[in-house]
């Protein structure tokens, strides 16, 4: 399954490139620094800018390209919605040589395009880089509350679960010669199939309550504190991309002026 | 004689919806040191019984007791569980942190211990059962038989008295079911043993009782 990140990284044994092994946190702030500069960018050049310096920590991640490629793809097929519905809507100064394009559409278009590209390779290179039970530990560390922590990791473990329960029920139809199509049958086993999910999930939910209870759970999750400092060099490439982030933002609205 | 560990007395447990009992009029008494098997068909009960014993299904009729108290109050029912350990026989419900140390370190955890003692006892006892290797596994990704060992060491990892094991060698190669089976003869936990395999029982228990549609009988 391709949903949880972090999750190629993971199975392929010890995680690759030079972020998979830095403190999360410093890449979870980096991050959170980094998303709003991007956001407040005006100008395209200092847009493709930001592209550019995000695809450059993502190539430096080493992350597997195929994911990568399969997730942008993704993306940008709303960004192609979005060309096409501002083009053909959005109120314009200008009409192109075809009368019906509004240029001041396709420029907007074309900033959000370049604005969600960039934070979205900066959350690839960052982020995607930390499988999510890293992820719980820094959320933890910095003082993230408790419950929306164990929401994410006992969530993480459940899409596995009912991943692998509809994968069987799909096994289970394939060896009785089932095949998808476009008929009756087949709307109804689907939703047979979404519905016992469900049914299922309810009633997995009732036992590992019980599982939890049967573990002296009261009530209060108590979190396990791993203890790992952050070393003084990545706290300095932290603040280094940063600054250049700030640098960007200093650049565009001198642009703009 | 002892006084029993953990004791059902004409308990009786009936699932919302359905007709029959599950369980019917079951009296059932585990001492310390007893190691008990418990066969029976499928959907005789036996399941059901071992939840019984430690409360997880509010009974209909009867009582369940706790070192001859009758548990009512849900510190009872906290200091049950202290003492009475169960393994589902669906590991998915049991194994539910992301990764292995995480699961098996959650007992400890709520029983006080600070995080580097629930860690230590959480290796010593996967270590104790040739699993120490999956520590840092993410729990997803283990085999069937490597999930049941680990949900055996989430339950040992609370220090229990007793452990109340539901087909506890379902999906193990011959190797790891005679590890458990060494493990469990060795130790000197109190046991209920649910499981279709006989040489198991039989090599394990001291006593064995058989169940049918909800009601327990001593073996012939
Ligand atoms: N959650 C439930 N809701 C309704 N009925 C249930 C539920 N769980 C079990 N039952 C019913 O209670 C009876 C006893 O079930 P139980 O699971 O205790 O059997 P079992 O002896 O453990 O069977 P198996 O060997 O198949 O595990 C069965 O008739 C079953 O259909
Ligand atoms: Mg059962």
């Amino acid at each position: 399954m391709n949903l949880p990140d972090g999750l190629a990284d993971s199975r392929s044994g010890s995680p690759a490139g030079p972020f998979a092994g830095m403190d999360t946190r410093v890449k979870l702030l980096l991050t959170l620094g980094l998303l709003p500069l991007i956001i407040s960018l005006q100008g395209v050049a200092s847009l493709v800018l930001a592209l550019v310096l995000a695809a450059t920590l993502l190539v430096s991640a080493r992350r597997p390209t195929r994911q990568i490629l399969i997730r942008l793809a993704f993306a940008n097929g709303f960004f192609v919605f979005l060309f096409v519905a501002l083009s053909l809507t959005y109120p314009a100064k200008e009409l192109g040589a075809w009368h019906f394009v509004s240029l001041d559409g396709l420029h907007l278009a074309g900033r959000i395009a370049l604005k969600g590209n960039a934070m979205l390779l900066v959350l690839l290179a960052l982020v995607a880089s930390t499988p999510v039970p890293g992820l719980a530990n820094a959320l933890q560390r910095l003082r993230v509350p408790q419950k929306l922590i164990l929401l994410l990791t006992y969530t993480y473990r459940q899409v596995f679960i009912i991943g692998e329960e509809m994968e069987r029920m799909r096994q289970a139809a394939a060896a009785r010669c089932f095949r998808p199509g476009l008929r009756l049958h087949v709307y109804r086993t689907f939703g047979y199939f979404l519905a016992q999910s469900l049914v299922r999930s309810l009633d997995r939910g009732q036992r590992i309550h019980d599982a939890m209870l049967m573990r002296g759970f009261a009530g209060c999750f108590h979190p396990l504190q791993r203890n790992d400092g952050v070393a003084p060099a990545e706290v300095a490439f932290g603040v280094l991309v940063f600054t250049l982030g700030l640098g960007l933002v200093a650049l565009d609205r001198m642009v703009l002026n | 004689m002892t006084s029993p560990l953990v004791a059902l007395e004409g308990a009786s447990l009936v699932y919302p919806g359905q007709s029959g009992p599950a369980l019917c009029e079951v009296d059932f008494t585990l001492r310390p040191g007893e190691k008990i098997g418990v066969t029976g068909d499928n959907g005789s009960g036996k399941t059901s019984l071992l939840l019984a014993l430690v409360g997880l299904r509010p009974l209909a009729s009867g009582r369940l007791l706790h070192r001859g108290d009758e548990v009512r109050k849900s510190t009872q029912y906290h200091d049950l569980r202290r003492e009475v350990g169960l393994v589902f026989q669906n590991c998915d419900d049991q194994l539910f942190s992301p990764t292995v140390i995480e699961d098996v370190a959650f007992g400890p955890l709520n029983l006080g211990l600070s995080s580097g003692e629930a860690l230590a006892i959480a290796s010593e006892t996967l270590e104790a059962l040739n699993m120490g290797h999956l520590e840092n596994r993410l729990t997803h990704t283990l085999s069937g038989g490597q999930k049941r060992i680990v949900s055996l060491a989430t339950a040992l990892a609370m220090k229990p008295k007793a452990l109340l094991l539901d087909e506890p060698t379902n999906d193990l190669d011959r190797t790891t079911r005679a590890m458990v089976q060494d493990f469990l003869h060795r130790s000197d936990l109190s046991l209920v043993l649910v499981s279709h395999d006989h040489d198991l029982t039989k090599a394990i228990t001291t006593r064995i009782i058989h169940m049918e549609a909800g009601r327990v009988w001593p073996d012939s």
